[in-house]
């Protein structure tokens, strides 16, 4: 009867051998571009089907580094908001799902310890880094399609609608701003990365609409670069407020040459 | 449940009598009964020869769906295919991406001789093929299917524009031509669908179904099957 019993050991051992070795990831790594539904598979993975104490996925982590990589990959709404060959009203469906998303994901990864540190600090700035540059095609595509849907493009109205769009477009750009407040809470290394953003996405939104109302982030702008201690954010708002001016300039020859 | 687990358990299901048997050998063996032995080598004999053909059953199916079968389709034909064609049955792949909105095409290069005559033709083979609904309506995913074909044809009459112009005038040297082309075609396939991410990328495929569009309408001289040569 042992013998019995030591086949059946075996038997289940190798059973268990072979469901081991051979554990597929939760997330789709081997997929080249994310849609939303695997977005939000990952996001449901993430933060309802892992153990009570499991980190989720980060840079640091070997195993799961690439989770977080492809999470954070700005190719995976680029490839469909910049595809000019499919249809405006598609794309901005589009993207406003992955906006949802993106939300889901900031507040997924704003996890803080005790000394309100951020646990996932790198992680949630490449995601908010991603939300930024996501807004800036949304907001861009927003309008877009209010011009197509026009039926004059010289209308008032129509103007009315595009700097209301891109009012809230730079307010929502203004809460990234806010966490400068909070700057002491982030490593060296993660105020370097958190002033990046300011040098890649504000400057883009600065020239994506370079005759915006930008006042109320000139505001912010001086009243953070009063508060922080930081060199490279001093450094990239500094860089972001003459840019600001630059365009001012730009604007204000334009009339000049007109009324010449 | 992982797939592999599932199936281990399942052939140890099945091959539990023969465990039995081993069990029992095992305990018996050392009061000298050679019956034992007998006994589990007639009970694997019958238990592996239904698991051969029950495998072989199911893997013949996967393979050509002869249950529903439809014979290959010629190009001529492509501007009638739908979904309804993709008649194959996926027994081992439920996702593809994680997606359940997937299908596959099985396409191929067939040539004849006839004489002095050969006949290279491309080919949809319906029962092998596969669509995860044979009811959907998806359009965009059925165009990039057919062009999975369109290659197919191109290739088809590359190979025909080859033997043409290097004046090919044997049987050895057609047959090596066209397994050339067939791994070009191959390589070209995998290319269309990284490209356009299996139809994701909407530019892209719309620029190869441009580009292929081109490339048959460049091709149209050899749009005939039939080639003549000298043996």
């Amino acid at each position: 009867m042992s013998n019995l019993f030591k086949v059946f050991t075996i038997s289940l051992s190798l059973m268990l051998f072979i469901s081991c070795s051979s554990e597929k990831s939760k997330f789709p790594i081997e997929k080249r571009f994310w849609d939303v539904n695997d977005y939000k598979n990952a996001i449901w993975e993430i933060k309802y089907n892992s153990k009570e104490g499991d980190k989720y996925p980060s840079f640091n982590d070997s195993e799961n580094s690439v989770v977080i990589q492809k999470i954070t990959d700005h190719e995976n709404f680029k490839v469909v908001l910049d595809d000019s060959k499919l249809g405006l009203k598609y794309r901005n469906e589009i993207a406003q799902e992955f906006f949802n998303i993106c939300r889901d994901l900031i507040n997924t990864y704003e996890v803080r310890d005790l000394t309100d540190h951020y646990v996932y600090e790198r992680e949630f700035i490449e995601i908010l880094h991603f939300g930024l540059d996501l807004q800036l095609k949304y907001f861009k595509l927003g309008n877009d399609e209010l011009i197509e849907n026009t039926d004059d493009p010289n209308s008032q109205e129509l103007k009315n609608g595009i700097n209301r769009n891109v009012d809230t477009l730079i307010h929502n750009f203004l809460l990234y701003l806010d966490d400068v407040n909070n700057e002491e809470v982030l490593s060296e290394e993660g105020k370097k990365l958190y002033a990046k953003g300011f040098d890649l996405y504000f400057a883009d939104m600065v020239n994506l609409f370079p005759d915006a109302n930008f006042s109320p982030l000139e505001s912010k702008i001086d009243l953070m670069l009063n508060k922080s201690k930081s060199d490279p954010i001093k450094n990239s708002l500094t860089k972001l407020k003459e840019l600001i001016n630059s365009k001012k300039a730009v604007t204000n020859n334009v009339t000049e040459n007109i009324d010449f | 449940m992982n797939d592999v687990v599932l199936a281990t358990i399942i052939i140890l299901i099945y091959f539990s009598p023969v465990l039995y048997q081993v069990g029992k050998l095992l305990i018996e063996i050392k009061n000298g009964n050679k019956l034992s032995l007998k006994k589990l080598y007639s009970v694997l004999k019958i238990t592996t020869l239904l698991f051969v053909i029950v495998l072989s059953f199911f893997l013949s199916l996967s393979h050509t769906n002869f249950l529903n079968y439809e014979g290959r389709l010629e190009y001529n034909k492509i501007d009638q295919i739908t979904f309804k064609n993709f008649r194959g049955l996926n027994l081992f792949k439920e996702t593809f991406y994680g997606k359940k909105e997937f299908a596959y095409i099985v396409t191929k290069i067939d040539y004849e001789f006839d004489g002095d005559n050969v006949s290279i033709q491309s080919y949809f083979y319906p029962s092998r093929s596969f669509v995860y609904n044979r009811k959907t309506l998806n359009p965009q995913l059925l165009t990039h299917e057919l062009y999975h074909f369109k290659i197919t044809e191109l290739y088809a009459r590359k190979a025909k524009k080859r033997i043409v112009e290097n004046k090919v005038n044997t049987k050895s040297e057609i047959r090596k031509i066209i397994n050339q082309i067939r791994l070009e075609e191959r390589l070209f396939q995998k290319e269309y669908d990284f490209e356009t991410f299996h139809s994701y990328v909407y530019s892209e495929q719309k620029k190869y179904e441009n580009n292929i569009d081109s490339l048959l309408n460049l091709h149209l001289d050899y749009k005939n099957p039939k080639l003549k040569f000298i043996n």
